[in-house]
């Protein structure tokens, strides 16, 4: 699926193998940090594979970064420390950091719900009254100059 | 201190006639105005009562020029005009007055005449013929010609005075002339169409009167009209009217010789005051030609050239059928051994054959007229049965008006008749003149709308002639001046208003009486496809008037003109604009302002703002439901726009508490 859409796109196939690159070589130099990564970022991994071919924003990006704004400071004290699996898993085995992490990339899913309804809201009222306005000056000219009801 | 004298009981000056005579209904003068009705007048100015009021009729008006001529310079031995206008008549009726001197006796005949008898030969020529033909000799050097001797029409205080010649000019020239007082070829015309003819005329008129008066009674008394005139052309006229009286040779004589055909074979006035002068002079005439096999034309057989012309005048389509089919020149040929008359006949008929230009019967009455000019010198203007000379088309129009007649006279006048008759006679007429006025006359004619047809010929010709609208009720109005308050008054009678203030009566009047050139709005009148635009035209025109006349407020005729005007208002788009219109044009019509209806109605400038402001109206109107579909077309992109827009509000929130979130990492 990943790669349909990396072929999809213009320069995806390069996007694509870089992306791995980085992967392996984060696996490669850091795999404890890679590990934390992969299990505190799986909701936008997962949101990435299953979002509707041509979205205009991939809500995994989102997710992503409201995850990484919440767990930045563990993230950080991981690679300021030791970086062991012990470490590691320690974090993972804590609430509060994959709480944080997983919670933060919940409610990034949940804005990205409600966000567009609002918008669409706020411009159907806005149309709404826009329709009104021109309604009411279009009856006042009838009303006016005696035309007739225009379909 | 003695009390102020009390004030006259003078009548509203007004009433007056200009501003100066004043006419005393109470005083009739029956039988003194030689056929019209007369009342005594007073001179409020000298407070003299010695004035006569003659009221003139309707359908025959006065001979203006000849009035305005005399009036301002008086001639002795006659009752010359002194002043004339409008002044209650009888019967509550305005009627317009010629006032004279009051004459200085009763008639010399007539139920006031002091007797019937024979005048004896000093009286008549002391008495009558020298006073009439001095008064004659004056009116000839002022190219006026009086066109009423008779003697009804002379007056003087006792035996032994001599006559005064009574007014003539308060009807249409010799109109009210018997037929046995005027040449042949003046009686057969239509009473208003003998014109002003010439002296010669009112010296025959004098010898026929001197005839009367010499024998005591009037000749071929209770034959008619039609029967006199057949009898002075086939017998010539002093044999008709004097052949079996016995008169004395000097009165026979002179009377012969005042009663010759040709006008230019009587005496003038000049000679015949001196009668014995006038004795001497005698042109022998030859007399006519006459047939021993009589011509039958209709009912009539004629054995001369006149008499055949005036056959062919009474029935014009019997004559022309005689002409053309030849019967007319073979008696000419073989009964009066005429051949040049009868090849010049040939020739009109020939022509008239080969002339296919117009129809039937205009080139068949333009052959009979020619014709029986041909026939007989003297004729007048023959067509449809009707006779008139150029300058008596006026009066028979007058005459006329309303009437099958003046229908006829109008087919002459577009068929240029009288040209025609001129062509044939240019010795009688000045032909360029009188072929320039028929041509003139054509086109007034053939002007379109109402300002044009007979009417306009009609007034035109009558500067004096009061205007036979029925929408002005029995008003008089024969200035322009008179026509607004008659109409105001009219405008009161609910039965008249059912039509516009302007009808075809009133339409020729006003082109006829105004120097601005009024056609072409008249004929717009009866172009316009409603009744609003014809009403707005009315109003044009009155309000020309009004703005003349500086009358202030004309209720009356405002109100008339109101409810055929109110749907011009429909022609307006806009609606508040179009009530307050209605509201300021009802203001106006109860104020009488009939030049602020004008400017409401007749607003060109407001009018095309009015228009182009709708067309814009229009243009936004759909401006806006082009707008309107493209909002409701435009929901999917919408949308799509506020998904876009939600992710990226979320998307920047998330960046910022990143941010956030990372500052507080490294400064920690």
């Amino acid at each position: 699926m990943a790669r349909r859409a990396a072929r999809a796109a213009p320069g995806g196939r390069s996007w694509f193998w870089a992306q791995g690159v980085g992967c392996g070589l984060l696996v490669a130099t850091a795999a404890p940090l890679a590990l934390v990564l992969a299990v505190l970022f799986a909701p936008a991994l997962l949101a990435t594979l299953v979002a509707p071919p041509g979205t205009a924003r991939r809500p995994g990006g989102i997710l992503l970064v409201y995850g990484l704004a919440a767990a930045l400071p563990w993230l950080a004290m991981l690679w300021a420390g030791a970086q062991s699996w012990t470490a590691s898993l320690d974090l993972l085995a804590g609430a509060r950091l994959p709480g944080a992490c997983w919670g933060a990339q919940a409610a990034a899913w949940l804005f990205g719900e409600i966000a567009p309804v609002g918008a669409r809201q706020v411009l159907e009222v806005r149309v709404r009254a826009r329709s009104a306005r021109l309604r009411d000056a279009r009856s006042r000219l009838q009303a006016e100059w005696g035309l007739g009801e225009v379909e | 201190m003695a009390a102020a004298p009390p004030e006259p009981n003078l009548p509203d000056r007004g009433r007056l006639i200009a501003g100066q005579y004043a006419v005393d209904l109470a005083r009739p003068m029956p039988g003194w105005g030689a056929g019209l009705d007369c009342f005594t007048a007073t001179d409020v100015k000298s407070g003299r009562a010695d004035h006569m009021a003659l009221l003139v009729r309707r359908d025959a008006p006065l001979r203006a020029q000849a009035v305005n001529s005399l009036s301002a310079m008086p001639i002795e031995g006659i009752l010359t005009p002194l002043a004339h206008g409008p002044a209650m008549g009888p019967g509550g009726v305005t009627g317009w007055f010629v006032i004279t001197h009051a004459p200085p006796g009763a008639p010399v005949w007539g139920p006031h005449a002091a007797a019937a008898a024979p005048w004896h030969e000093q009286e008549l020529l002391n008495d009558v013929l020298r006073p009439v033909a001095h008064a004659l000799e004056r009116l000839q050097a002022r190219h006026v010609t009086h066109r009423g001797v008779r003697p009804a029409n002379l007056f003087r205080a006792r035996i032994g005075e001599p006559v005064t010649l009574g007014c003539a000019w308060a009807a249409p020239a010799a109109s009210l002339q018997p037929a046995i007082f005027e040449p042949p070829y003046a009686a057969m015309c239509l009473p208003g169409g003998r014109g002003e003819g010439s002296i010669g005329d009112d010296v025959y008129a004098l010898g026929v009167t001197l005839l009367v008066l010499a024998t005591g009674r009037v000749p071929l008394a209770g034959m008619a009209d039609a029967d006199i005139i057949r009898r002075k052309l086939e017998v010539g006229s002093f044999a008709a009217l004097a052949g079996d009286e016995r008169l004395s040779p000097a009165i026979g004589d002179l009377i012969r010789g005042m009663l010759a055909e040709d006008p230019d074979h009587r005496p003038p006035p000049v000679l015949l005051a001196d009668p014995a002068a006038a004795r001497a002079r005698r042109v022998a005439a030859r007399p006519p030609p006459r047939a021993q096999r009589p011509l039958q034309v209709g009912a009539v057989a004629v054995t001369n050239l006149r008499g055949l012309a005036l056959a062919i005048a009474a029935v014009p389509q019997e004559g022309v059928r005689q002409l053309r089919g030849g019967a007319v020149d073979q008696w000419l040929r073989r009964g009066l051994g005429d051949s040049t008359t009868a090849t010049h006949l040939e020739e009109l008929v020939r022509k008239r054959t080969t002339d296919v230009a117009g129809d039937d019967a205009t080139a068949d009455g333009l052959l009979a007229t020619q014709a029986i000019a041909l026939l007989d010198p003297l004729a007048p203007v023959c067509w449809g049965g009707m006779a008139l000379f150029p300058d008596g088309l006026g009066g028979a129009l007058a005459g006329l008006a309303g009437t099958e007649g003046e229908r006829v006279l109008g087919e002459m006048v577009a068929a240029e008749g009288v040209a025609a008759w001129a062509r044939m006679r240019p010795e009688r007429c000045d032909p360029v003149l009188v072929r320039a006025e028929a041509h003139q006359q054509r086109q007034l004619l053939r002007t379109r709308g109402c300002g044009g047809g007979t009417a306009r010929l009609r007034y035109g010709l009558n500067p004096v002639l009061a205007c036979r609208s029925p929408l002005l009720d029995a008003a008089l109005v024969v200035r322009l001046a008179d026509l607004l308050p008659a109409l105001e008054d009219a405008a009161a009678i609910e039965v008249l208003r059912e039509g516009l203030p302007i009808d075809a009566e009133i339409g020729a009047f006003l082109a006829a009486r105004s120097e601005t050139p009024l056609a072409g709005e008249l004929a717009r009148m009866g172009d316009v496809p409603t009744r609003g635009e014809a009403a707005l035209i009315a109003l044009r025109l009155l309000v020309w008037l009004q703005e003349r006349q500086r009358i202030p407020a004309l209720r009356n005729l405002a109100a008339w003109l109101g409810a055929p005007l109110a749907p011009l208002l429909e022609a307006w788009n806009n609606r508040p604009q179009r009530a307050r219109l209605a509201e300021a044009l009802a203001a106006h019509v109860r104020a009488g302002a009939l030049p602020r209806m004008l400017d409401l109605l007749d607003d060109q400038v407001a009018r095309e703002r009015d228009g182009s402001q709708a067309a814009d109206a229009v243009r936004l109107v759909a401006r806006i439901d082009d707008e309107l579909a493209q909002l409701a077309q435009a929901a999917p992109a919408r949308a799509a726009m506020a998904d876009s827009v939600g992710h990226e509000l979320v998307l920047g929130a998330g960046m910022t508490a990143l941010t956030l979130s990372l500052i507080a990492t490294l400064v920690m």
